[in-house]
C-alpha cells in the first residue's frame, strides 16, 4: 500500500454513493488529479472541511487500483470571503471548470498551481471579482501556450487600427478588416484590446487600479467566452449558468 | 449468466434505483422470488399507489397525498416564517425536531453550475409568489452548508431582501456532542463566526 503526499487546491466534488465523493484536484505536483474521499459527507468527518472546492489542502494519498484515496488532509486556505458572495462562489466555479476542462490528467505545471492558488487569494478579498476573473483566464491561456494574437492581425500580420476591430476565436487573435471576411469574429473596440493587453502585463496586485467601462467588460466577456468554448470544444457551464441567473426574471409579469 | 425474460426484466428495473448495481439487484429479484407471493404484491401495491396519489403540494411543493398538504393546511403553524429546503427530505428532518412552528418551501434541487441546474428549474418562482402576499415576516435559508447550497442561499437572499423581508440562514457549527479537537478547520471557523451571547 503505498502512500504519497501532495499539495493541491480542489477544483470539483461530485457524489459518488451515499457518503462519499470523487475530487478533481489540481497538484503543484501531479497536476490534475481525481481521486476518492470516503465519508466526507457524514458529519462525523474530520475530512469535511478540507476538501470543500476551492479549498489549498495538503493530502496524503493512497495508491488504488482503479483511483487513489484520501489517507489523510489538512487544509491551509479556504477563502472565506468568497463563501459568503455569490458573485465569487460563480467566479470561482468558472475557473475551477476552465482549469479542469483544459489541462489533462496527470501533467504537473507548477506555474499553473502558482497562478491558480493567486487568482483564488485575490478574489477572496477583491471588490471587482469580474476583473480579476479575466486577467486569471488570459494568463491561463498565456501559460497552455494558447496566448491570443493582440499585437496585429493574427492572419496576415498587418497593423490593426482604427476605432473598431474583430476578435477570432478560431484563428487566435484580432483580425483586419479584410481578413475579417468570411470568419466568425467579435467585434470590438480598441480600447477593449488595450485593457486585454493591461491584464496580461500586470501583475495581480495592480488589477484594483484599472477602472473598466462596461461596454469594454461586456466585450472582453464576449470574447474569452467565445476563445475558451473554442479551445475547451464545448460551452462553458459555468458561463452559461451566469447567463441564466442574470436573465432569470423570478416574478410572473 | 443469463435468466428467464421476467427475472432479467426485474433485475433491469431493480437496477436502476440508485445505490443498486446488477449484483444488488439479483439479490433483491430472488429475494422477492424466493418470499412469499403477497410480499412482492404488497410491494408491487405500495409503489404504484404512491405512484399514483402523491404529487406536489400547491403551496409548498413537498410530495403529499392530499393537497394542501398537513403543514400548510394546519391552523397551528405559523404562515408568517417560511424554511426554505432543497429537498422533501429535509422537511422530515427539521421535523423530527418538533420546535419549529413555522411552515416550509421545497425547491427540488439547488444551484449547481456544472449539472445545468438554474433557477428556471428549481421551485423559485412559487416562493416568490408567496412572499408577494405580505403575509410572511421571515425566510430561513435551510439548504445544505456545500458550495450549491451556499450559491442558493445567496442568490435567495438577492431576490427576497428587496422585498423587505427578514431573511436568516441556518446556523453552521458542531453537532451536539461533538469534541472541538476533532472538529474540522472550516466548520470551527464558522462556529467561531456565528457565536452568540449566553443570555
Amino acid at each position: 500500500m503505498k502512500l504519497y503526499k501532495v499539495l493541491a487546491v480542489v477544483l470539483n466534488s461530485r457524489e459518488m454513493r451515499d457518503a462519499h465523493r470523487i475530487l478533481t484536484l489540481f497538484s503543484k505536483e501531479q497536476g490534475k488529479i481525481r481521486v476518492v474521499a470516503h465519508g466526507v459527507t457524514k458529519p462525523t468527518s474530520r475530512k469535511r472541511g478540507a476538501v470543500q472546492p476551492f479549498s489549498v489542502t495538503d493530502f496524503l494519498l493512497r495508491q488504488g487500483r482503479d483511483m487513489d484515496s484520501i489517507s489523510e488532509c489538512e487544509g491551509r486556505e479556504f477563502f472565506p470571503g468568497m463563501w459568503a458572495d455569490l458573485d465569487k462562489l460563480l467566479y470561482a466555479g468558472h475557473i475551477a471548470e476552465i482549469v479542469d476542462a483544459l489541462t489533462m490528467d496527470g501533467n504537473p505545471h507548477e506555474s499553473l498551481f502558482v497562478h491558480i492558488i493567486k487568482t483564488l487569494r485575490e478574489l477572496d478579498k477583491t471588490v471587482d471579482p469580474e476583473l480579476v476573473v479575466r486577467w486569471f483566464e488570459l494568463r491561463l491561456m498565456a501559460l497552455l501556450g494558447y496566448l491570443p494574437d493582440l499585437t496585429g492581425c493574427v492572419n496576415c500580420g498587418s497593423e490593426v487600427n482604427g476605432p473598431a476591430v474583430s476578435f477570432s476565436a478560431q484563428a487566435g487573435g484580432l483580425v483586419c478588416t479584410s481578413c475579417a471576411v468570411g470568419v466568425d469574429s467579435i467585434s470590438c473596440n480598441m480600447g477593449t484590446v488595450a485593457v486585454m493587453q493591461t491584464l496580461l502585463c500586470w501583475d495581480i496586485d495592480k488589477i484594483n487600479r484599472l477602472r473598466v467601462a462596461q461596454p469594454a467588460r461586456a466585450q472582453m466577456y464576449s470574447i474569452m467566452r467565445e476563445y475558451l468554448q473554442w479551445h475547451m470544444e464545448r460551452r462553458s457551464r459555468s458561463m452559461h449558468f451566469m447567463d441564466k441567473l442574470n436573465n432569470f426574471i423570478p416574478v410572473n409579469k | 449468466m443469463q435468466y428467464a425474460g421476467a427475472v432479467s426484466r426485474l433485475i433491469v428495473e431493480l437496477a436502476r434505483l440508485p445505490g443498486i448495481g446488477t449484483k444488488t439487484a439479483q439479490r433483491l429479484a430472488f429475494f422477492l422470488l424466493n418470499a412469499p407471493p403477497e410480499v412482492a404484491v404488497s410491494l408491487a401495491e405500495a409503489i404504484r399507489e404512491a405512484r399514483e396519489k402523491v404529487r406536489r403540494c400547491s403551496v409548498c411543493g413537498d410530495f403529499t397525498d392530499v393537497d394542501p398538504c398537513p403543514v400548510c393546511s394546519s391552523e397551528t403553524r405559523n404562515n408568517g416564517v417560511i424554511c426554505v429546503v432543497q429537498d422533501p427530505r429535509d422537511v422530515a428532518a427539521i421535523e423530527k425536531y418538533r420546535g419549529y412552528k413555522g411552515v416550509y418551501h421545497v425547491l427540488h434541487g439547488v444551484l449547481s453550475p456544472l449539472a445545468g441546474v438554474g433557477p428556471q428549474e428549481l421551485n423559485i418562482k412559487s416562493l416568490l409568489d408567496r412572499l408577494s402576499g405580505g403575509a410572511v415576516q421571515e425566510v430561513i435559508l435551510a439548504t445544505n452548508p456545500d458550495v450549491e447550497g451556499d450559491a442558493t442561499a445567496l442568490y435567495l437572499a438577492r431576490l427576497i431582501k428587496p422585498l423587505g423581508i427578514k431573511v436568516t440562514r441556518i446556523a453552521h457549527g458542531l453537532p451536539v456532542g461533538a469534541h472541538l479537537e476533532y472538529a474540522d478547520e472550516v466548520t470551527l471557523g464558522r462556529a467561531i463566526e456565528g457565536r452568540r451571547e449566553i443570555e
